[in-house]
Formats: structure tokens, sequence, C-alpha cells
């Protein structure tokens, strides 16, 4: 294993993700499996995220930038051509990795084909960075995800400026039929699940998801209206509560509780992990 | 020389639409107009068309890339000599008329005005349909402006549209009109023309994607304005989200041609027969094309200015 094919690409796209970005990189310097490489895509970022992205020292890190947003399905992609390693793992800019995530999944990965997904449980973990439970889904937590480099090749994320939000849904949408994953019932990550009333991703995300339903219903009309109208009853019922009363629709119905000592350990290790420091360049006077 | 009025035209795979948009610009009795002809990413052979155009009326430019048609229009805007633009879609018609009726009629009006017009609305194989009108009712600052102009009829002066641009927020990639309308409708008069100067392409059946596209912009644009505990946000809301319902609902059974028709206006013999006529004759308009062995070598594009290719 040579620095020039680690066995992990990390492919993690950013568009201003303020704070929450070095906790994200910090992560990815405390996993305890060391031969990976990171690539940084950005996405048009105008939060000094770039610089962030740039000032770091280390050989293993490339960085991205064409001062456009694409979005980051296009960001993936992008970073998938770029990647030399075996496997390659997603993360998002705002969550952070535990930090046996690459070592559970290459154990898992090496003794599969090529043609299989590694997805994991996440801790759900709110603005603040406390964390307040744990998920498994619904689906797919796409920042979870790692495959071998193959396999991200010859399915690519939608590029269409539709699934600008809810671009991973599409894709495991898509390649539903034919996937084969393995699921990892451990947490891999630290996911963000804010709180704050975001109304126009929800709807952003309804829009593509809905989009994604009538792509891929096959012709099945009942199937496609039942989700259509779920969808749309939801979307309807969020903006309406929100309207009315601000904080009726943060209920959060995925994210389950936890015991309070996992919850502890979890708690610490997050600490250490925004601990791990990252070699930056040092200005020079 | 200065030209009267700068068409801006962005066009992804207009396919044989193409063909008739353009005559309709050579037939235009106004003839000192300059065209701006923004390729969107096509991959057609519609790029390779529009350059092989020769007519110093004519710029052609492309980057290879799509952005839709906010950051085109933008894009055309800033390129644009005359004092006036008219707007145009690469599958639109145009009246042999209309830039000299919106010429003179911006020319009269001693304001800034945005003008528009009704306009024929013509099926895929250029049949007629009907009459479409712009929405007649609506008041400044109003949700309701969204609808006040049928787009690819709109002509404005060229210092409002820099001063008023598209967003190029994503979320309107399909509702950027609408979004402008509003925001401008409060400080800007809105004319319509009772002539129509256009031929309006409508599709025989709802495109989802497309509808499902502006549907996430108006939604959104809804919710900048009027999320509040009110009776009226609660209505317009409860309408937009039943009409992607409707929708969808109408192209899953394969009926949503009713709710396009819905959309047209009958109009009488001697009306139908005088917009057959006006197709027929632009249909016989000649486009300045090379001869045919001189085709495959590609016309002059242009490469965006550097300061027009914004993120």
């Amino acid at each position: 294993m040579s620095a020039s094919s680690p066995t992990f690409s990390i492919v993690l796209p950013f568009r201003n993700p303020g704070a929450y970005f070095s906790l994200a990189l910090r992560s990815v310097f405390a996993q305890t499996f060391e031969d990976w490489e990171l690539l940084l895509l950005d996405d048009g970022s105008t939060d000094g995220s770039l610089e962030t992205a740039r000032s770091i020292q280390d050989s293993r890190v490339r960085v991205f930038s064409d001062g456009i947003r694409r979005g980051s399905g296009a960001r993936r992609n992008q970073g998938v051509r770029e990647s030399r390693g075996r496997y390659v793992a997603l993360l998002d800019a705002d969550d952070a990795m535990t930090p046996t995530r690459l070592q559970l999944q290459y154990e898992v990965l090496r003794g599969c084909g090529a043609d299989t997904v590694v997805a994991g449980d996440a801790y759900a973990i709110d603005a603040e960075s406390t964390v307040r439970g744990m998920r498994a889904g619904p689906g797919i937590i796409n920042p979870t995800v790692a495959a071998s480099r193959e396999w991200f090749v010859k399915n690519p994320y939608s590029e269409d400026i539709a699934f600008l939000r809810a671009q991973d849904f599409e894709l495991w949408t898509r390649t539903a039929s034919f996937l084969r994953i393995i699921h990892i019932d451990a947490p891999l990550i630290y996911y963000r699940c804010t709180s704050e009333a975001d109304l126009e991703s929800y709807t952003m995300s309804s829009f593509a998801m809905m989009r994604v339903y009538t792509m891929y219903s096959y012709g099945r009309r009942w199937r496609l209206l039942s989700r259509v109208t779920a969808q749309l009853v939801k979307l309807w019922l969020v903006n309406l509560s929100s309207a009315f009363s601000p904080a009726a629709w943060r209920i959060d119905p995925h994210t389950k509780p936890v015991r309070a000592g996992k919850l502890r350990s979890a708690a610490l290790s997050l600490t250490q992990i925004a601990d791990t420091p990252f070699p930056v360049a040092v200005p020079s006077d | 020389m200065v030209p009267d009025v700068t068409i801006v035209m962005s066009f992804k795979d207009p396919g044989r639409y193409f063909d008739l948009a353009l005559r309709s610009i050579f037939a235009q009795t106004l003839e000192n107009w300059e065209l701006i002809l923004i390729d969107d990413g096509s991959d057609d052979g519609s790029l390779r068309f529009a350059q092989s155009l020769r007519d110093p009326r004519v710029r052609v430019f492309s980057d290879g890339i799509c952005r839709r048609l906010h950051v085109r229009r933008n894009q055309g805007i800033a390129l644009a000599n005359a004092p006036y633009i008219a707007l145009m879609d690469a599958d639109d018609i145009m009246h042999p008329r209309r830039l000299e009726t919106q010429f003179v009629e911006l020319e009269r009006q001693r304001r800034a005005v945005v003008l528009g017009s009704t306009a024929f609305s013509i099926d895929e194989d250029n049949n007629l349909l009907g009459l479409r009108r712009p929405r007649a009712r609506w008041r400044p600052g109003n949700y309701e402006c969204r609808s006040a102009f049928l787009n690819p009829t709109v002509a404005a002066p060229t210092s409002w549209f820099r001063a008023n641009p598209y967003s190029e927020d994503p979320v309107f990639y399909r509702s950027e009109d609408a979004e402008l309308w509003c925001r401008t409708s409060r400080d800007t008069d809105f004319v319509n023309l009772e002539d129509p100067l256009m031929f309006y392409r409508e599709q025989r059946r709802i495109n989802l994607a497309n509808y499902l596209g502006s549907s996430m912009g108006l939604c959104v644009l809804l919710q900048r304005k009027y999320a509040k505990p009110h009776y009226h946000f609660v209505k317009l809301w409860s309408v937009e989200i039943a009409k992607v319902w409707i929708a969808i609902t109408a192209e899953a059974f394969g009926v949503s041609d009713i709710l396009v028709k819905r959309r047209s206006q009958p109009i009488g013999p001697a009306a139908r027969a005088e917009a057959l006529r006006i197709l027929s004759q632009i249909h016989h308009v000649e486009l300045p094309l090379p001869s045919s062995e001189a085709i495959s070598t590609s016309g002059p594009s242009q490469h965006l200015p550097p300061e027009i290719v914004r993120p």
C-alpha cells in the first residue's frame, strides 16, 4: 500500500460548512485506520472554509475548487474521478466520523466483491455537537456509505439541478434493484440533525423525492400516487404547523434514544475528536 | 450602428423547434435587431446550427455547460447592445410584428415598463390550440404577480433588466420569471398588449420534471413571502400543494392533456385563419445559411467574456 494508491479515498464535498468543518476534518485525522487520502471538494464556498481546507499540510489531503456551485452530487462524482484509493468512503462537511469507521468498513469490504456497498448507523448530533441519540435510517444514511471505487464510477450521482437536495435518495432508488448492501450495526458517523427550521431545504428535498418517485415508478401508478400523496400531505402539514408554531415540526421521528452509558462514551469520543489536531501551515511572520 | 432591440435567447437541445424560432426572427418587420444566442450545453447539434448562421446581427456564445435559463438570461442581458431587450425561448415563434410593436410601445412610454402580450398557443406539431392570456387580476407585491406575463412575450428596457437581474438561486431554476415579477411588481409598471405577438409552445401533456421544478420554486417563493399564521397563507399554500397533486395524478393516469387544454381560450375562425397565414409566412422565410457543403466547418462562436461567466 503506497501513498499514491491508498486503501480509502474519503470524498468530502463542502459548501459553506462554517464552524462544523473543522470537526469533520479532525475526525479524519482521528481515524485508527491510517491508510487514506482525503479529497476536499469545494462547491463555491464563501465562508473561508476553502482557506481552511488549503491550509492543511498533509500529503494525503487534496483540495479542489473552481468557485462554482454545482451541487454535492456533482462534487462527489468529481471526487470519485480524482480518487486513487481502492475504496471510496463518503463524508459530509457537517458530520464527523467515529474513530473506527474506516477500520470497521475495511474489515467488511475486504471480504466482498466490488459490487457491495457498506453502510451503517449514526449518532445524531445537534448544532452544538451534543449527542442526541441513534439513527438507523430512514433508508441509507448517505455519509456512512463506503464501496469500491469501481462501484461509484459505475453508479454516479445525478448532476441534474433538480437533485440539489436528495441526490442520495435518487442514487439509492436508481440502484435499489441490484444493490448489494451490507449494513454494519454500529454507529459510523456523528450525523448532524439540526433543529433549525430550515423549511426551504425541506421543501427542496420533498420536490426532489417526488421527482424520484415519478422517475422510477415504472408505471405502478397506485404506488406512485400513495407516495406522492404522503409526501405532499407531510409538506403541507409541516409548512402550516411551522407557520403557526415554529417549534411544532422540529420533532425528529428518526432519532432513537440510547442508554446513558453509551451516550456518555459517544460524547467522550467526540471530545477526543474535537481535540485531535490536524496539520496546518504555520503563518510565517 | 446600435440595434433597436436585443433578442436574448438561450437554448438547450431545442431540436426541431429551433429552426422556426430562428426563422421568426428573420421574419421581423423591424430589422435593426441583435440576436444573442447562448448555448446552455446542447448536444443535439443545435449549437452547430446556430454557429452556421451568416448574419452580422447574430452573436453565438457557448461554454459547453448547463447553467440553466436564469443564469443564461443574465449573461445575455449583460451582453446586450440595444436599449431594449426582448426575451425569447428557443421553442417559441415570434409574430413578424412583435419587435416593431413592442419597440414602438416602449419608445412611446416615457417611463420604464415591462411589456408583454397575449399569445397564440401551438402544440408540438405547430397546430393552433387557441389564445393564451396572462393573468388579468393581480395587485403589486401580490403572489398573483407570478403570472403577470406570458414569459417569452416580455420586452423591457435593458437598463431595467440590469437593475433587476434574475435570481441565480438554484431553487428558482424553473420559476425565475415568477420570482422576478413578484420581486419587482411594486416598483415597475407591468403592461400587457392585447395583440398576440407570439406563438407559445404547449407540450401535449404535462412534463412532470419541469412541473415539479417550477412548483418547488413557487413553494419557496411563497414561504419567503408569506409563511405567517394567516388565512391567506393557508389558502395559497394549500392551493399550490393541491395543484402539484392534481398534476401528478393526471399525468399518472395519462389525462394531463385536459389540464394543458384548459390554459388556452378558443379563437374565432377569422383569427385562426390569420394566425395560420402568419405561421406559413414564417415557414417560408429563408435563414442565412451557407451552402450545404460549407456547413461542416463550424462558424464563429464566441466564448463568454470572463466577467460574464460568474460563479
